[in-house]
């Protein structure tokens, strides 16, 4: 598969659920292999019920969803599992083992990697996600930061090609946010295809590089995320704000909105050096 | 948890009578039926309290819906209870099969006990479910308490209530996030099924404990149980009615219990 | 006196090796908005409702005291009459089956008479915003529905003193729009608040004071714009990202001694440039 393969793909995706509502409304997506994009929305949009489409944990009531040419209305979770990584948002809903190494091991041992592509997996993981210095630490007593490390580790460890991420920072403070970033930077450069699903709009504007906003089973909008910040209205309409320094560069009128405090710094040095050098003339 | 009940209850003032009556009332009720229902097995005297409790149901204008769902799942285990009676009991002999070289005897008397205990079991699953159609949980647990019974028991109920579906829901959330690792555990062989739960009790039981715990916390921090006696925002009230159907149920129960000393029924 | 003050406070978890809480003294005057901080803002804000050290197992050390009443020395149930708390998790703050229910639950403990409960309650629906929705189910609201719900539910029992922990964390956006007006409604309503948050866009025009803790220690004590300037270095604190960009450009352009805190003084300020 080359790099710009779709790797996922919705077509006409609709979901209703068993009381009748309609939670996903006739959804065309294609997502690239070595994609990073990030899906914002309100809860109850239908952000979740969009992504576990992507490992079968739900199947299309309407339209259909293909994952590295496999169609998931016949395939089992389990099987998909090997391609597409599902993080929870709450790490405690996974976590269930009595070590670290016991816990990381589940999955890979679940789609059947032999010992010792699951050894050298799970240690890869712990180095990965910084979990070294707590690996001896029994898992229930880790702080919530670890236990989602550990999650993302026990994920990770499967090797799959997509990994999905539910609000990932979730009471982290900065560094650790920035340490995440940059081992989904690093897996997404090894050709891991990344989801996000966040209501960080930070977070999205300096890690992705795709934007799907959801409202009301639909996806409104799908661009680069200045693409996506320069909707006002409809952003408006989805109760979304971009991020404070997007909405201080588009009211400054820089030519594109700001991503992050360095690029509106480098934009602004800019300016004023040019300022500068007209006064000068 | 089934989304019926209490919904007559809820909805103030709207059709039910049985919901407007005091709770003390409907447990008095409650209690009188069940004696009734235990002290005979007279087959006709307990099809005459089902036609009763059906008009009771269909008159009072509490959702039927619910009422006729627990008569389904009651069903097959009554046909089941029947059955049994009728080929073991040994007297009253209508009928002889020979069934695969086997001889099985058919007894009148067994079909007749056998619908009996049928129908005691099918009135029991009829009045629990008509009481938590009809009784207001906060009332419930204002009218236990005002019985004697402590706090933080009578309210037990309405934490059981509001927080078992959360916990039916996360167990669904854990089972998909199992999943999405490679564990299906629809697709264990169920010898070893108990074994491989622990990758969905342990998550759960943990929550449970987490949760417990948050909502012990946030109680004390509301003065939960902080003096012996508490106030109400909920008011009861008693009325006529009360009083009518409170001695209507001791009296039927008395009927019944002495009827059936006496070898009436 | 501050309507709250710290003496000395250290606190150690039963069980843990390291104290979380070393020495810290503080006072927070009527009507202030105070955003903590760092390692221990939670156990701090345990301290301040009296479940450190009535609920919260540990060794505690210091004195706590709330509008004159010394926390080690009263019961959970008065402290609870001077403050009211707002935990993280709005689906385990509401343990009744309806809005109304939930609103009185803490009145109800505290023996206060139904006529009295109908005003205060009709009063604090109000206040959140959710007065149409005093008959519904609980399990049937939004989370920024259930977290109003929760922040009304204190609101009745008509504490001075609100100690809210990370109240937005399990909100979407709009969630936390919701709840955020509401705070600031209540700010100018008098009420004094102290909040754990990760949302500096929202908290700096809000806050009068910001603490941070470090190894359990006070280490910053200011207004917004003094505070921010005070722990610029600190990578683990999220600043209004206005304010990280001018810390990021002051060196290298003249941008004046004023920290901009909100869009407006950014846009304001930067605009000149």
């Amino acid at each position: 598969m080359s790099k710009n393969d779709v790797i996922i793909e919705a077509a006409q995706l609709t979901h209703v659920y068993p009381n009748g509502a309609k939670a996903l409304n006739g959804i065309d997506l294609r997502i690239h292999k070595g994609e990073f994009l990030g899906i914002i929305g309100q809860n109850g949009a239908g952000k979740t019920t969009l992504v576990k489409h992507f490992n079968g944990l739900l199947k299309p009531t309407g339209g259909s969803v293909i994952v590295k040419g496999v169609d998931t209305r016949n395939t089992q979770v389990s099987r998909l599992a090997r391609s597409v990584g599902y993080v929870f948002q709450n790490p405690d809903h996974q976590i269930f083992a009595g070590s670290v190494r016991e816990e990381i091991a589940f999955g890979p041992k679940n789609i059947g990697m032999d010992r010792a592509a699951v050894n050298e997996s799970v240690e890869e993981a712990i180095d990965l996600l910084d979990l070294r210095e707590v690996v001896d630490i029994h898992p229930f007593r880790l702080s919530r930061g670890q236990r989602q490390r550990l999650a993302i580790a026990g994920v990770l460890a499967m090797r799959p090609e997509v990994i999905m991420l539910d609000e990932p920072t979730g009471g982290q403070d900065r560094e650790q946010v920035l340490r995440l970033r940059k081992v989904l930077q690093r897996l997404n450069d090894e050709g891991h295809t990344i989801i996000l699903i966040t209501h960080d709009m930070e977070l999205l504007a300096e890690s992705c590089r795709r934007a799907i906003v959801v409202r009301g089973g639909q996806v409104i909008l799908d661009g680069t995320p200045a693409e996506v910040f320069k909707e006002t209205e409809e952003l408006r309409k989805t109760f979304l704000t971009p991020p404070q320094i997007s909405r201080l560069s588009m009211a400054l009128g820089f030519p594109a909105p700001a991503m992050s405090v360095e690029e509106a710094a480098a934009e602004l040095l800019n300016r004023a050096g040019n300022r500068r050098s007209r006064a000068v003339v | 948890m089934p989304q019926f009940l209490f919904a007559s209850a809820l909805e103030e003032g709207k059709g039910s009578f049985l919901s407007r009556l005091h709770p003390t009332t409907m447990l008095i009720a409650l209690g009188s039926m069940v004696v009734i229902i235990f002290s005979t097995l007279n087959f006709l005297a307990l099809v005459g309290l089902l036609g009763l409790l059906f008009i009771l149901v269909l008159l009072d204008g509490m959702p039927r819906q619910p009422t006729f769902a627990v008569l389904l799942v009651v069903i097959p285990l009554c046909i089941f209870i029947t059955l049994i009676q009728a080929l073991t009991d040994q007297k009253e002999i209508i009928a002889r099969l020979n069934l695969f070289g086997f001889g099985i005897q058919v007894s009148l008397e067994g079909i007749f006990l056998g619908l009996s205990i049928t129908l005691r079991v099918v009135l029991m699953a009829l009045i629990m479910t008509v009481f938590f159609t009809v009784v207001h949980p906060v009332k419930l647990t204002r009218a236990l308490y005002e019985l004697g019974m402590p706090f933080k028991f009578a309210y037990t109920f309405v934490l059981a209530l509001r927080f078992l579906p959360l916990v039916l829901d996360e167990l669904a959330t854990i089972n998909n996030a199992q999943k999405s690792r490679g564990y299906d555990i629809d697709r264990v062989n169920p010898a070893v099924k108990v074994l491989k739960m622990f990758p969905l009790a342990i998550p759960l039981i943990l929550s449970a404990l987490k949760r417990a715990n948050t909502i012990a916390l946030a109680m004390d921090l509301k003065a939960f149980n902080a003096y012996p006696k508490r106030t109400f925002f909920i008011s009861l009230q008693k009325g006529s009615a009360d009083t009518a159907v409170r001695t209507v149920s001791v009296l039927a129960m008395a009927f019944f219990v002495i009827a059936t000393c006496w070898g009436i029924l | 006196m501050s309507l709250i003050e710290l003496e000395n406070v250290t606190f150690r978890y039963s069980g843990a090796t390291r104290t979380v809480l070393e020495d810290v003294s503080l006072s927070v005057e009527e009507g202030e908005f105070v955003a903590v901080f760092g390692e221990g803002k939670s156990t701090l804000l345990m301290c301040l409702c009296g479940a450190i050290p009535h609920l919260l197992p540990g060794k505690f050390s210091g004195r706590v005291r709330v509008d004159g009443m010394d926390t080690q020395a009263q019961k959970i149930a008065e402290i609870s009459r001077k403050v009211g708390v707002v935990l993280q998790d709005p689906e385990n703050q509401l343990f009744n089956l309806t809005v109304e229910a939930d609103v009185v639950f803490g009145m109800e403990n505290l023996q206060v008479s139904p006529e009295e409960m109908e005003k205060r309650l009709s009063s604090a629906l109000q206040t959140v915003r959710m007065s149409e929705f005093r008959r519904r189910m609980s399990h049937e609201l939004s989370g920024g529905q259930k977290q109003r719900v929760a922040i009304a539910s204190v609101l009745a029992m008509e504490s001075k003193i609100l100690v809210m922990d990370e109240p937005t964390r399990e909100l979407d956006p709009m969630g936390t729009e919701e709840v955020f007006e509401v705070l600031a409604r209540l700010k100018e309503q008098g009420k004094t608040i102290v909040i754990v948050e990760n949302d500096p866009e929202h908290l700096a025009p809000l806050a009068d004071k910001m603490v941070l803790l470090r190894g359990g220690r006070l280490e910053a004590v200011a207004e917004p714009r003094e505070f921010y300037r005070k722990i610029k270095g600190d990578r683990r604190i999220r600043f209004p990202q206005v304010t990280e960009l001018y810390f990021q450009l002051e060196d290298k352009l003249d941008l004046g001694s004023v920290v901009p805190l909100t869009l407006e003084e950014g846009v304001e300020l930067f605009s000149r440039v």
